[in-house]
């Protein structure tokens, strides 16, 4: 019966509706159809692509498994956005606990260079194409601390507001606004970085 | 400039703040050059990040992927029925075809001995005692005829009566 359904002209809503009454084929068209922004969030945390088709596939068995507690209160592919990240950011601590703090970690914390840096007043991005800016960011993105980068993804990207942020993160709401506005500080700097080298 | 000032910018920005905060810091701005040149940075590093972000495909094709999703699923899903199963059901269960198959296997041997006359039912209350083999005494009991029969033979005249015979153990030596 379930398998004579157009499972891909079908909307998201009815899909997981389906999925929830063990429809394995609708959860399979789901994941077929948000996979990619799925492993994207993943990766964007992570910055490894093993790591990250790992934890992009475990998200997708725990969405499975935790189905029947989805209400459809945002869209599916947030909530599923929302089950990624925790299990980056789980990923992310442990390697954290496994390795030794660097001192430029510490430094970061506490603000280091960006508490001496100038204001950036070029524009970086001018005359960029979209996708070279973008590259630039993805760059940038990639040489901040985890945490640095973890804040300005759920801010930036995922929209989320401080209060939600410390939830996930794990930590005070000060934190938040602190590890922001350097993460802001050194992003921009390191764009006007890249502006630097290209007019050289 | 002050860090807390800083923060108070980008929580301005950010719209975290509200009343009597929010127009604290928008003077701010207006008035203090400084302000305004570290609001206008952290204002343009939003403005960058905001529907700039990179997009990455899966390296692993549909199929694969969901492959793995998919046994996944069926693994922890085996793993959570034995969970809660009982260790005895779950015992029971492991070798349940073990134990089908002996059975099956010994009801066949039986059948077939039964149906070659091998065994009959009556035999089965027939018994054969021999306790002095070199005497050659055998005893035959059968409780379906009422009956015991008691034979004793010499091997050694038997052995010479038959000319034919396989020779005694002796006799090889």
């Amino acid at each position: 019966m379930a398998s004579k359904r157009d499972y891909p002209s079908m909307e998201d809503v009815a899909l997981w509706k389906a999925a929830q009454r063990g429809d394995m084929r609708a959860f399979e068209e789901l994941v077929a159809r948000h996979r990619d922004k799925v492993y994207a969030r993943a990766f964007s945390m992570i910055r490894n692509e093993e790591d990250a088709t790992d934890l992009s596939q475990e998200a997708w068995v725990k969405a499975w498994q935790r189905l029947k507690q989805f209400q459809g209160d945002s869209s599916f592919l947030t909530w599923m956005t929302r089950i990624v990240i925790n299990l980056c950011l789980d990923k992310l601590r442990k390697q954290k606990r496994e390795r030794a703090e660097s001192i430029e970690n510490l430094e970061e914390e506490s603000g280091g260079v960006e508490r001496q840096m100038p204001t950036v007043t070029i524009n970086p991005t001018e005359r960029l194409e979209r996708s070279e800016l973008r590259q630039r960011i993805d760059k940038a993105l990639g040489l901040l601390s985890y945490e640095h980068r973890t804040v300005l993804i759920l801010h930036e990207f995922e929209d989320l507001e401080y209060k939600e942020i410390a939830k996930r993160m794990q930590c005070s709401i000060g934190t938040v606004m602190s590890r922001l506005f350097y993460a802001r500080r050194k992003m921009a700097a390191l764009m006007a970085s890249y502006k630097r080298e290209e007019l050289k | 400039m002050n860090v807390d000032v800083g923060i108070k910018l980008q929580a301005y920005l950010d719209g975290e703040l509200t009343g009597r905060e929010a127009q604290q810091v928008a003077a701010l701005i207006k008035n203090d050059a400084e302000a305004r040149a570290l609001f206008g940075e952290l204002q343009q590093t939003s403005t960058w990040l905001k529907g700039n972000e990179l997009e990455f495909r899966l390296p692993e094709s549909r199929e694969f992927f969901w492959g793995k999703i998919e046994r996944e699923i069926e693994r922890l899903e085996t793993a959570r029925v034995h969970s809660a199963t009982p260790a005895w059901m779950l015992f029971i269960r492991r070798h349940i075809a073990a134990l089908g198959g002996v059975t099956v296997a010994a009801a066949l041997v039986v059948f077939a001995a039964v149906q070659m006359n091998v065994i009959s039912p009556a035999g089965l209350l027939e018994e054969i005692d021999n306790p002095l083999e070199d005497v050659g005494t055998f005893s035959f009991r059968s409780e379906s005829q009422n009956m015991t029969l008691v034979w004793i033979s010499n091997p050694f005249v038997d052995a010479e009566e038959s000319s034919d015979a396989t020779p005694m153990p002796e006799e090889i030596q």
